[in-house]
């Protein structure tokens, strides 16, 4: 069975001023059940609107998104979404915010069942001695994981992450990399992620879906990663592999982002985010 | 500890309390004390300036013959209201001697037939009147209330719903509690023909109540549908996703999120009921406040304005004091207030 087909798809909206924009056009791949996709672009291409079409959040303006073979109608807990800035309730405790996903999914499980299983999930994304606590008294990682667990525990077919990681600090946001990473390994997840950071991408996915700039942005390539699994974080940017694979996607990143056509690369530039981790070992 | 109570003081508004509490605890003393004074100091300086403006001024107008009445000849009429007070107290007990009496005397008869062959006629005490305010205004508010927070939601939920309902509330708001009244009074006065007067429900209580309805209801049906409009869009798809349904929605994510608003609201509303209730006890005769002081005017003895004057401080103290209730209420529902007292 197929599991995640996007056909064609388009995307406008009606702005009142400025008339229809149109976002994404002709967007197509697909996806197995068990990879880790990452959609990267430029802020504004639209990628998360592509990420809230998968959910169900939204609907597409044309084309169709396939889930399992059935098109895309609306959100269901089979798709959990990993939200960008946590969005945990802040009236409820961290275990209140994951039994509001439990209660709702295993409506027919008894109570003691669905506590256990939000305290499980918890546990595994290392929260067990923060459940009661509330959301604004634990740290940004902890809220993340917190949303990380709400979805978990929703035992999800597809897991959505909508740049879930970028408002951490960096070493935080590398914990929380590599423990989904881990989670990914592990319980067998197939996760369809959205994220500004090159890095990121190359490091978690098994492909990297490269998003040219809107309006009517599409799909400019597809780069298929090939590190073996599990991954070792300092192997792998380590690797003159790594350093290809980033060089492939900046140079795209930012002709596209000049309007030049991809040739001549400019040179990698090292920036505060991304530093250059293995100076001249870029075949490219 | 001491941080806690200190907490939960500032939650609740009573944010006087802090410093006292610092400097008997030993803790700041000279900041503490810093801060007590202007929390306190001024705020006292400006009352006793205004006494003493006030006792001044008082004693050089004449009205009528008579003087105005300075804070002397109010404090007086205030001693003398809490004698009258303590007269009808006095008078209650002997009564209630007398009943018990009566019925030893005659045992064959029951509680409630020698109640209406020997009723208790005293006219109501202050305090009595106050009573009855509190229950008016509070009365109107819980049903605006009811009417209110519903109406809000489905509003705030619903741009179409607030489009149909926006023209009701633009044109209704600013209608005054005096235009109110004649309707209701005839509508109540001819739906309640039969009730009698002394039931809890009488014909007066029921139009103020309502009159307080119709003038408070507007203040929480703007915030709740302000609130509920403003809920995260985040949390609304955290909703969609865990396919919480439109029951669930609401309770557990749009109401709970709005919330601090609805109360802000409330506090409102409560503040313009009992502005309103004074004219409409006035008007209905509902034996509250607003009556007394109506009756004050209408009556011309010596102290009639020092009466009022009265009637007039307890009025904004207790206005005072319901505000804030409603604060503290309000906080104690903000995430991050209360939350933080745990």
């Amino acid at each position: 069975m197929k599991f995640l087909e996007i056909i064609n798809v388009a995307k406008h909206f009606n702005h009142p001023t400025k008339g229809k924009i149109e976002v994404l056009s002709n967007i197509n791949f697909s996806m197995k059940k068990g990879e880790f996709i990452t959609v990267i672009g430029h802020s504004g291409c639209g990628k998360s609107t592509l990420l809230n079409m998968v959910a169900g959040l939204d609907l597409p303006s044309g084309g169709s998104v396939c889930f399992e073979e059935k098109e895309v109608m609306r959100p269901v807990p089979e798709r959990a979404v990993v939200f960008q800035n946590h969005s945990l309730l802040p009236w409820r405790t961290v275990i209140g915010n994951v039994m509001l996903a439990v209660n709702s999914v295993f409506k027919d499980k008894s109570k003691k069942e669905r506590l256990e299983r939000a305290e499980h999930w918890l546990k595994v994304v290392g929260l067990k001695d923060h459940m009661h606590k509330y959301p604004h008294e634990i740290s940004g990682g902890q809220r993340q994981r917190t949303g990380l667990a709400r979805a978990l525990a929703m035992g999800p077919e597809l897991m959505l992450f909508d740049e879930p990681f970028g408002a951490l600090d960096e070493l935080t946001r590398s914990q929380l990399q590599d423990e989904s990473l881990r989670l990914h390994f592990e319980e067998n997840l197939s996760v369809f992620m959205v994220t500004h950071s090159v890095d990121e991408a190359i490091y978690m996915s098994d492909k990297v879906v490269m998003m040219n700039n809107g309006p009517n942005a599409t799909i400019g390539k597809i780069l298929e990663i090939d590190f073996p699994r599990p991954r070792e974080r300092l192997k792998i940017f380590e690797s003159a592999q790594f350093a290809h694979y980033r060089n492939e996607c900046i140079r795209f990143l930012f002709s596209r982002a000049t309007g030049g056509t991809g040739e001549p690369a400019p040179a990698p530039v090292a920036t505060a985010e991304t530093p250059i981790v293995v100076p001249g070992a870029a075949p490219a | 500890m001491l941080n806690k109570i200190i907490l939960y003081l500032n939650v609740l508004g009573l944010t006087w309390f802090v410093p006292p509490l610092k400097m008997v605890c030993g803790q700041d003393v000279a900041y503490e004390a810093k801060r007590f004074v202007r929390m306190i100091g001024l705020p006292l300086i400006a009352v006793v300036i205004f006494l003493f403006l006030w006792h001044v001024i008082a004693g050089q107008v004449k009205i009528k013959g008579q003087i105005l009445p300075g804070p002397v000849e109010v404090t007086a009429a205030a001693g003398k209201m809490y004698r009258d007070y303590q007269a009808s107290q006095a008078n209650y007990v002997t009564y209630q001697a007398d009943f018990a009496k009566a019925q030893t005397e005659y045992p064959q008869m029951s509680e409630t037939e020698l109640r209406e062959l020997m009723p208790y006629t005293a006219a109501p005490t202050y305090l009595d009147q106050i009573w009855t305010s509190l229950k008016t205004v509070f009365t109107g508010f819980v049903i605006a209330s009811l009417i209110a927070i519903p109406l809000g939601i489905l509003c705030g939920m619903s741009a179409a719903a607030f489009e149909m309902i926006n023209p009701f509330i633009q044109v209704f708001r600013p209608v005054s509690p005096l235009a109110w009244l004649p309707i209701v009074a005839i509508i109540v006065g001819a739906t309640m023909a039969d009730v009698p007067a002394n039931s809890f429900w009488a014909k007066s209580y029921v139009v103020a109540a309502v009159v307080v309805t119709l003038c408070s209801l507007w203040a929480t049906l703007i915030n709740t549908a302000n609130g509920v409009a403003q809920v995260d869009k985040d949390y609304l798809n955290v909703a969609k996703v865990l396919n919480l349904g439109w029951f669930g929605t609401i309770f557990k994510v749009v109401l709970p999120s709005a919330l601090p608003q609805i109360f802000n609201g409330m506090r409102l509303s409560i503040g313009v009921g009992w502005m309103v209730l004074i004219a409409a006890e006035m008007l209905s005769q509902n034996p509250g406040l607003g009556k007394f002081v109506w009756d004050m005017y209408q009556s011309s003895s010596d102290d009639t304005l020092a009466l009022i004057m009265v009637a007039v401080l307890t009025i904004g103290v207790i206005g005072f004091i319901l505000d804030r209730i409603m604060i503290a209420l309000q906080r104690m529902v903000s995430p991050g207030a209360m939350l933080a007292v745990r």
